[in-house]
């Protein structure tokens, strides 16, 4: 039996390892893609063929490159994937001579780029491939800031129907059929990959640590990496000068953004509450001001109209007295004038009876 | 005859007619382009980099400068600072214009626009921050054009509309609050998923509240520069009213965004305390991280104080205006300068002509339409048979 | 109901999350209502909603 379909043959029984073991899916532990299969690349076996990168070509049917596959001074530049190149092998100078590296997506187990979709387009699938679905997808690209292995790429030429590219596992050829093994996974005459369950591939990555001590570092990337990926690697040398970042941490995608998504629902249940109260308080206090100034302004009015009564009262008393006065005068002033008036009429009578008099 | 339709046309050619003319004409080519040939046709993305200029500064900085549709009708219906009303017409008609705009630009960003309403009504990614955003953004453009709608109303004097509408202002003031708060902070969220992309200054955990707090600076810092701007040149459509009232919000709104810009840079420096970040300053990125937080954060923070104190509305405009540009320059840091920082800097990205001339040609379309909308409805005065029932 | 991963589980609750959230907003304004429509109608300046002027809230 061939290394490289490490296990019982995933190809002819893929279904039974289809089924992911959601019965041992706790409630919080999530551990449901833990024995699902992955791939496990060899760093020391690899000799920068670049066959694989050929077979993932053939078996996507993807766009013949310009630099033939057989050209292997490529190697000598750095490269990355691209909308029509899944998977890459990059050289790297090392003290030790040349290493080699293998590069494509990695099928994390919590998979930033499915986190990060917001029409949820990338599904893991129970074979262990993150599938992408592109009737959905909207081109926001948010997926490509997300992952952290900088993997899926973008169409950006088309313009009518661009689509993120990234490797598949194989997973629509193997579902289908038509293929047993990832296409690079069966090309490598070096054997330097090998499909089968995650957990066995650990422990077979282990064996090897100690079947040969001293040439690989003795830990396996990918196995807690951002949450670990189905893609695992051991290396002779150190990851980080292979091109693999060791600064990612342990946190996958979900446990990294569910912070920011729990205050979600929290700013629904207080702000409303928040705001309300204060909305209630100020036109509690603006009601209170009103009433304030309005007692104030009818008190202010009761006192005036208080006042105009004592004033209206009092220029009463004094019309009633100035009027007593005047009506006072007035008699006076008759009876003064009709005094007069009599005196005057004696005085006349009292007159023409002396004219009378004298005149006879 | 022939004179007068050539004198008609003279008044049109004002430089500003020409300038506008020139960049709409520009943009349209551009658009062209874009939905012909694909986004490859007139941008620098690439793999490394998926977002550029028209998500730095039309997504997230559009967003945050529009940020003075909410803290203006807050401060005024929530918080009761009644003497901001005359300022909230103009800022809520910003904010709705600023919304649009921004949805407009995304349109252009995105691969398939047709299918933006996808992750609102086909399937929704509920886990991802950006859905958060889109939700928030589509709800809020609703809440603002409700806003806005009785200022329309007024102009065409339907009335019983006005009126259904003007009764359920608090309702729609609380609800941007809310929307504001979730989709300001989210955008910031959006980078929490990616701490191995951008540096360990501008990352943090918090990054959702620092985008909020500096949000609200932002806010209050467009309207007062809104303000001297609409008075320079649309003065003539201010009622008194307006006039009266505007030296007060200027001052308000001056002291209230010295206050945030305070509690902003404490965040920050909470922020960098918390991951223990403080070695990165020696850096080469550490300098530019201590320019944004000095020269952008804690010496607008000042200036606003000095200006309130003193009443010196110059410096108040100015420092307005040092705010806005410090938020751009926080944007993109956030999302251009430090992102991808690991990367060497030959694969780094710098925006095409065209990209820029998209950007420019929204803008223009915004200042364009906020002068048709503002010299005719009753933006700037209060409509004479609603005086006062607001 | 099962999971296999962190990001289904958190799939499914922000579903539902959201989904209450929209009740939670709409519930707001009706007990809003609710709370600040006293029965007699006397002069409120709280008050927001129309027609809710007699026999609110049965
Ligand atoms: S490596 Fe990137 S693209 Fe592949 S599953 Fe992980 S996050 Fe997604
Ligand atoms: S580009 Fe497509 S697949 Fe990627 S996050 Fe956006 S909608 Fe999802």
């Amino acid at each position: 039996m061939k290394r490289r379909s490490f296990l019982g043959l995933m190809g002819a029984a893929g279904a039974g390892l289809a089924v992911p073991a959601t019965a041992r899916a706790a409630a919080k532990d999530f551990r449901g893609y833990h024995d699902t299969p992955g791939v496990l690349f060899d760093g020391t076996r690899c000799i920068g063929c670049r066959k694989c990168e050929l077979a993932c070509n053939q078996v996507n049917n993807l766009p013949e490159p310009e630099v033939p596959f057989d050209n292997l001074e490529i190697l000598n530049t750095r490269r990355r994937t691209d909308s029509t190149t899944f998977t890459v092998v990059n050289k790297f100078d090392t003290p030790g001579g040349p290493v080699y590296r293998k590069n494509q997506c990695n099928h994390c187990l919590e998979p930033a780029c499915a986190s990060s979709c917001f029409v949820s387009a990338f599904q893991k699938q129970p074979d262990s491939a993150v599938d992408y679905d592109e009737t959905v997808c909207v081109g926001c690209r948010y997926c490509m800031i997300a992952c952290p292995f900088e993997i899926p790429t973008y169409e950006y030429h088309k313009a009518f129907t661009p689509r993120v590219m990234k490797c598949t596992l194989c997973g629509p050829q193997m579902r289908s059929g038509e293929l047993r093994l990832p296409g690079c996974v069966q090309v490598c005459p070096m054997e330097a990959m090998i499909y089968g369950p995650r957990n066995e591939l650990l422990t077979l990555a282990r064996r090897r640590f100690a079947a040969f001590p001293g040439r690989y570092v003795e830990s396996i990337y990918g196995e807690h990496e951002m949450g670990g990926t189905s893609w695992l690697y051991i290396s002779g040398t150190p990851f980080s000068q292979v091109g693999l970042r060791e600064d990612l941490g342990t946190k996958s995608a979900p446990e990294l953004t569910a912070g920011a998504l729990a205050a979600v629902p929290v700013v629904v249940g207080v702000w409303p509450v928040l705001l309300g109260g204060i909305y209630a308080i100020n036109k509690r206090k603006e009601k209170i001001a009103a009433q304030e100034q309005q007692q104030a302004v009818s008190a202010a009015l009761a006192k005036a109209k208080a006042e105009a009564k004592e004033n209206l009262d009092a220029s009463l008393a004094k019309a009633e007295e100035s009027a007593n006065r005047r009506v006072d005068n007035e008699v006076k002033k008759a009876v003064k004038e009709a005094l007069a008036k009599k005196e005057e009429e004696l005085k006349a009578a009292e007159a023409s009876a002396t004219d009378e008099e004298e005149g006879k | 005859m022939s004179t007068v339709t050539n004198d008609d046309f003279k008044s049109y050619l004002t430089p500003f007619n020409i300038v506008t003319g020139l960049i709409i004409i520009a943009g349209l080519i551009v658009t062209v382009i874009r939905f012909t040939g694909g986004l490859g046709a007139v941008t620098n993305l690439d793999d490394n980099y998926p977002w550029g200029i028209w998500i730095s500064f039309d997504l997230l900085c559009g967003v945050a400068l529009a940020a003075g549709g909410y803290t203006t009708a807050a401060a005024c219906y929530v918080f009761g600072f009644k003497k901001y009303h005359s300022a909230v017409r103009p800022a809520v008609l910003t904010a709705f214009l600023g919304y649009a705009l921004v949805v407009m630009a995304l349109h252009y960003d995105v691969g398939r626009p047709w299918r933006l309403p996808y992750p609102i009504f086909v399937q929704q990614g509920t886990t991802s921050l950006l859905f958060e955003v889109g939700l928030c953004v589509f709800l809020y453009l609703t809440v603002l054009f409700l806003e806005f709608l009785p200022t329309l109303f007024e102009w065409k004097g339907w009335r019983k509309l006005r009126d259904a509408l003007v009764k359920m202002t608090l309702v729609l003031v609380i609800f941007g609050v809310v929307l504001s708060t979730l989709h300001q902070s989210s955008l910031g969220a959006l980078y929490t998923i990616a701490p191995s992309k951008l540096h360990p200054l501008w990352y943090s955990a918090y990054l959702p509240v620092f985008f909020f707090v500096s949000s609200i600076a932002a806010g209050l810092s467009m309207v007062i520069f809104e303000g001297s701007l609409s008075h320079k040149y649309l003065h003539r459509m201010m009622d008194s009213e307006y006039n009266r009232n505007h030296d007060d919000v200027v001052l308000g709104f001056a002291k209230g965004c010295s206050w945030v810009l305070f509690g902003y840079f404490a965040l920050k420096m909470i922020g960098l305390t918390y991951d223990n970040n403080w070695s990165y300053l020696a850096s080469g990125f550490g300098a530019w991280f201590l320019v944004e937080m000095l020269c952008f954060v804690a010496l607008p923070a000042f200036l606003y104080a000095v200006g309130a104190r003193d009443k010196n509305f110059a410096l108040i405009k100015w420092t307005a205006i040092l705010t806005v540009l410090g938020i751009v320059v926080n944007r993109f840091n956030v999302s251009l300068v430090a992102f991808n920082y690991h990367l060497p800097s030959e694969d780094k990205y710098f925006p095409a002509m065209m990209e820029i001339i998209i950007s420019v040609f929204i803008v223009t379309v915004g200042v364009v339409v906020f002068r048709f909308v503002s010299t005719r409805m009753p933006v700037f005065f209060e409509h004479p048979e609603y005086k006062g029932q607001h | 109901m099962e999971f296999n991963s962190m990001h289904e589980f958190f799939m499914h609750t922000k579903t539902m999350t959201y989904l209450l959230m929209g009740g939670i907003l709409v519930g707001a304004i009706l007990w809003w209502q609710f709370l600040m429509g006293e029965k007699k109608p006397i002069d409120n300046p709280h008050r927001t909603g129309e027609g809710h002027d007699n026999g609110h809230g049965h």
